[in-house]
């Protein structure tokens, strides 16, 4: 026993010294389509003449806008603000000037429309002036790192777009354990992160070493998938000449979805993030290696999230390569730096062939999260055959990586019977479409889990809006009640202040009344029926009246006295 | 075929919701993709595809069952011309006689050909009469219930067919099916929702409402006055000496010379139809492992028990295996995804299941010398309690682990 560890508890190390893999179940070996394109240099694609920025490109609250159409703006400005906790800033990714602020087509499977803030671009590319770069970050505390990379707008780029400092800020009591930078990038097509690892291999690494600056963890594993050989040996190179420390690099087996988060520390440490629970509260924490590179930029450089490595690909365009894009750069424009689309082209999608989307128009724009443009033909993805009733093979259970009922959670969420999807733990699916791939009856499962979760959440949103209603509704009843029971309090108190000499004071106005009122019908009396005004008439004034009565009386009938 | 495309797609809008031919939008969808590939796409991922779809499953089971149907035909036609020869009799009457007459075939039991026809002539009957009076109900329930017609009833049909006896009356036919389709799988929904094998529901009704016709020992060969009892039932009476002294050697038991329902008796025939499954993928090796694990391992308890009155304990796995409906069963009915345990540890145990209950029928009542058809609806009853089980220790399990 080493007597230094008495005061803390020993622990068993997370992770097997000599690279031990672990397997996780399910999972499908898929050909990969990268070759043509992983093997081009990466390209700039330019500035496009418009750029069109969304509010939300994040998971969390959409920014709020701070700038209104007329306003000039340089490259790397702030042009929208966080809007509470989790939340991120969006910045213009060229200089130029703001010419709406409205609803665009956005990248979204939905097809619907969102927010977005348009630029038109000068394309002198002008940075704005930018705040002192820190000069080194390991004097600076963790607190104002984290800062900067909320500042800097960087999300998670794998796909998932995960607010990065919510995600760094997220601790296990007992300290980060792993720090897993994810360059396993395991869906077919995809291979931006193996050019980004191969070209930029020294931010890639410093980035790293940011992010253990930030997290202290006990080890640090850059996993790189076993298709990218380049990639892998760059990286090696680069972590064995840094004087590695407690940082490995680890080649993974191309197994679909090796690169998603709980997936991946499985393979790598046997472990499995709790069902609702995150990897943080084993002590793994799991960052994109283009995460880590825009940390780089943005802590050493300033640099805010402006632009990100796109795959584009697929038989539908001529010339597909990785290309560097401006976020708020449009499909169309991506597309067509790549030569255009081949004349079979059939679908356009945003990220790969198992877990993107079908966009509707090409007009929409490149987002944080946009780690692929793919389009393809007919022929190299054929539509799905018809839809066939399930029977119950078997074969979406053998794949499920997530250890799911994949059948199970189908009746229930098609029978909109979503308590028991939910004791399936239809949450814990990552739509990773393995289960749809291999449905011999051609069953669209995630669609009807996509469906399932997001009538759970509009339930949920109903219930609270509903509590929300209720509560107001019954703090209403109770002020109500309140107010009326003060109210009669405060009458009874003054009746009771006021009670004994109230009495005899109210006998004596009433005497006063009756009083009057005597000398009133008394007067009356005493003048009998006659008009006041007619005593005391002097002989001339009786004549008159006379005549006037008698002038009267001829009238007929008569109309006014 | 543009002309015929064209007016396929001409007449689509009849057929569409509001046209007038909306009831008969099925047997329009049927004719549609039977021909052509559909042109809608995906809306959403995944967008690529295993190859493998249900059509393409239940044609390979239809092909992974054409051994023993050319088996059945053989062997059916074979045990005729057999028995005719012993029986001396040169000649059929009826319409089979005729038609063997015209093509002039003859009745040489040496000849392949000549059994190949004569079985067909009973085997191909009974299939089409199967094609028929199911394929009514299941347009008639398509139509109504405004649902596709599917492939899979192609092979219930088959399997159906080869689990009766050549002198079966094709009007039980026709009833066995019905109910088979309606009661075994209609009434729950249609395919994918039925909890026994349709097949098997169709032949356990026929089995137990006219036990005469397809039990005993007059119904197998199909010459009459002919009489020869299945290996089972000579076991059930006396044990593997009565096999023997009827003649009946393992390898005839295996090859598929023997009396037995037509397409079940050929052993062989039904291994390659399993590994043909089980290479392709269609098929749950598990739960074939599983059947014959579990057959292996009671027959064995039985023959360490043994018995002084029961021939029956004696009889070793391997005798199991070749007779009665044991290898069909296994193969092709067991293994019905549809009715069988999903996951995988309850598909050994499912199929353990069958493979134990199979043994103890055929050794210990003696009201059923065969028991496969009994023991697989038995386990197909038992399949969602499994899996019920097995999901619910998989839990304990899972949460004992996260708890430590």
């Amino acid at each position: 026993m080493n007597p230094g560890s008495d005061t803390t508890p020993v622990r068993e190390d997370i992770i097997d010294p000599r690279d031990q893999l672990h397997r996780f179940h399910g999972g499908l070996v898929l050909p990969g389509h990268r070759e043509a394109v992983a093997s081009r240099p990466v390209q700039a694609a330019g500035i496009p003449p418009r750029l069109v920025l969304p509010l939300k490109q994040h998971i969390g609250e959409a920014a709020e806008c701070l700038v209104r159409p007329g306003d000039r703006v340089s490259k790397g400005q702030m042009i929208a603000a966080p809007r509470g906790a989790i939340s991120m800033p969006v910045h213009a990714s060229s200089s130029g000037t703001v010419i709406a602020v409205e609803a665009r087509p956005v990248p979204h499977p939905s097809g619907l429309m969102a927010p977005c803030i348009v630029i038109e671009t000068d394309g002198r590319d002008e940075w704005g002036q930018a705040s002192a770069p820190l000069a080194d970050y390991r004097e600076v505390p963790v607190g104002r790192l984290l800062e900067r990379i909320r500042e800097s707008g960087i999300v998670g780029l794998g796909g998932a777009g995960f607010p990065t400092q919510v995600k760094l800020a997220h601790r296990s009591p007992d300290g980060i354990d792993l720090l897993v930078i994810n360059g396993v990038e395991c869906e077919p097509y995809i291979c931006c992160d193996d050019r980004l690892m191969r070209e930029r291999t020294g931010e890639v690494l410093e980035g790293v070493r940011i992010l253990q600056h930030i997290l202290k963890p006990r080890h640090c594993i850059i996993a790189i998938e076993d298709h990218m050989p380049e990639a892998e040996a760059a990286m090696r190179a680069a972590v064995g000449a840094a004087a590695a420390g407690n940082l490995r690099v680890v080649r993974v087996p191309e197994i679909y979805p090796t690169g998603g988060e709980r997936q991946l520390i499985k393979v790598l440490t046997g472990r499995e993030v709790p069902s609702q629970g995150f990897p943080a509260d084993i002590g793994i924490i799991c960052q994109n290696v283009g995460t880590a590179a825009a940390v780089y930029q943005a802590v050493v450089h300033n640099r805010p999230l402006v632009s990100r490595l796109v795959t584009v690909t697929g038989a539908g365009v001529r010339e597909p390569r990785n290309l560097e894009l401006l976020l708020g750069t449009s499909f169309r424009h991506a597309v067509e730096t790549c030569g255009g689309y081949s004349s079979e082209v059939d679908r356009l999608l945003m990220g790969g062939p198992m877990m993107g989307f079908a966009v509707t128009t090409d007009e929409v724009p490149v987002i944080k999260t946009t780690n692929c443009i793919l389009a393809v033909t007919r022929e190299e993805m054929p539509p799905s055959g018809d839809l066939l009733p399930c029977i119950r093979c078997g074969k979406c259970t053998a794949v499920c990586p997530a250890d799911l009922l994949p059948q199970q959670l189908y009746w229930h969420a098609r029978s909109g019977n979503l308590d028991a999807a939910q004791d399936y733990n239809l949450f814990d699916c990552i739509e990773c479409g393995c289960c749809a791939t291999v449905c011999p009856s051609h069953i669209p499962l995630v669609q009807y889990y996509r469906h399932a979760k997001a009538e759970i959440w509009t339930q949920e949103k109903q219930k609270k809006a509903a509590d929300i209603a209720r509560r107001r509704h019954e703090a209403r009843i109770a002020r109500l009640e309140r107010v009326r029971q003060e109210r009669s309090g405060r009458l009874a108190e003054r009746k009771k202040s006021l009670s004994g000499p109230a009495d005899q004071a109210t006998d004596a106005k009433q005497a006063v009344i009756q009083a009057a009122l005597e000398r009133v019908r008394k007067k009356k009396e005493e003048a009998g029926q006659a008009p006041k005004n007619m005593d005391n008439l002097t002989p001339e004034q009786e004549r008159l009246i006379r005549e006037i009565d008698a002038r009267r009386s001829q009238k007929d009938p008569p109309t006014e006295h | 075929m543009g002309a015929f495309r064209n007016y396929m797609d001409r007449i689509e809008r009849l057929f569409n919701r509001g046209g007038p031919l909306e009831r008969f939008s099925a047997i329009y969808e049927v004719v549609d993709t039977f021909i052509y590939t559909p042109a809608d796409v995906t809306g959403g991922a995944p967008h690529v595809r295993d190859g493998i779809d249900l059509k393409r499953l239940m044609i390979l089971v239809v092909f992974a069952a054409t051994p023993c149907f050319f088996m059945a035909m053989y062997m059916v036609g074979h045990e005729a011309n057999a028995a005719m020869a012993s029986l001396g009799l040169q000649s059929v009457e009826g319409w089979r006689g005729a038609v063997l007459e015209r093509l002039g075939i003859g009745y040489d039991p040496a000849s392949v050909g000549a059994c190949l026809w004569h079985g067909a002539l009973y085997v191909l009957p009974v299939y089409l009469v199967t094609l028929i009076a199911g394929g009514f109900w299941e347009v008639l329930f398509a139509l109504v219930r405004n649902h596709e017609i599917n492939e899979g009833f192609f092979v219930t049909s088959l399997l159906y067919a080869l689990t009766l006896p050549a002198t079966i009356p094709l009007w039980q036919v026709a009833l066995g099916i019905s109910f088979g389709v309606v009661i075994g799988k209609e009434v729950f929904g249609g395919t994918g929702k039925n909890f026994l094998n349709p097949a098997l529901v169709g032949r356990a009704f026929l089995f137990f409402a006219y036990p005469s016709y397809i039990s005993g020992n007059a119904v197998w060969v199909p010459v009459d006055g002919y009489s020869g009892a299945t290996a089972l039932y000579l076991a059930k009476e006396g044990g593997l000496t009565a096999i023997a002294n009827a003649g009946i050697t393992w390898t005839d038991a295996f090859l598929g010379t023997i009396q037995g329902s037509m397409g079940e008796t050929s052993t062989l025939a039904c291994l390659i139809g399993a590994a043909f499954l089980i290479v392709t993928r269609v098929a749950s090796w598990r739960i074939i492992a599983g059947v014959m694990l579990g057959m292996v391992g009671t027959s064995t308890l039985f023959n360490v028990l043994g018995s002084q009155t029961n021939p029956m304990f004696a009889m070793p796995w391997y005798w199991h295996l070749v007779l009665g409906g044991y290898a069909f069963g296994m193969v092709f009915m067991a293994t019905d995804p549809v009715s069988a345990a999903m996951t995988d540890a309850g598909r050994w145990i499912y199929g353990a299941l069958i493979g134990f209950m199979v043994t103890l029928i055929r050794v210990l009542n003696p009201g059923f010398p065969e028991g496969m058809m009994l023991a697989i609806l038995f386990g197909n009853v038992f399949a969602p309690l499994i899996d019920w089980f097995v999901i619910q220790t998989n839990i304990r399990r899972r949460m004992r682990r996260h708890a430590s």
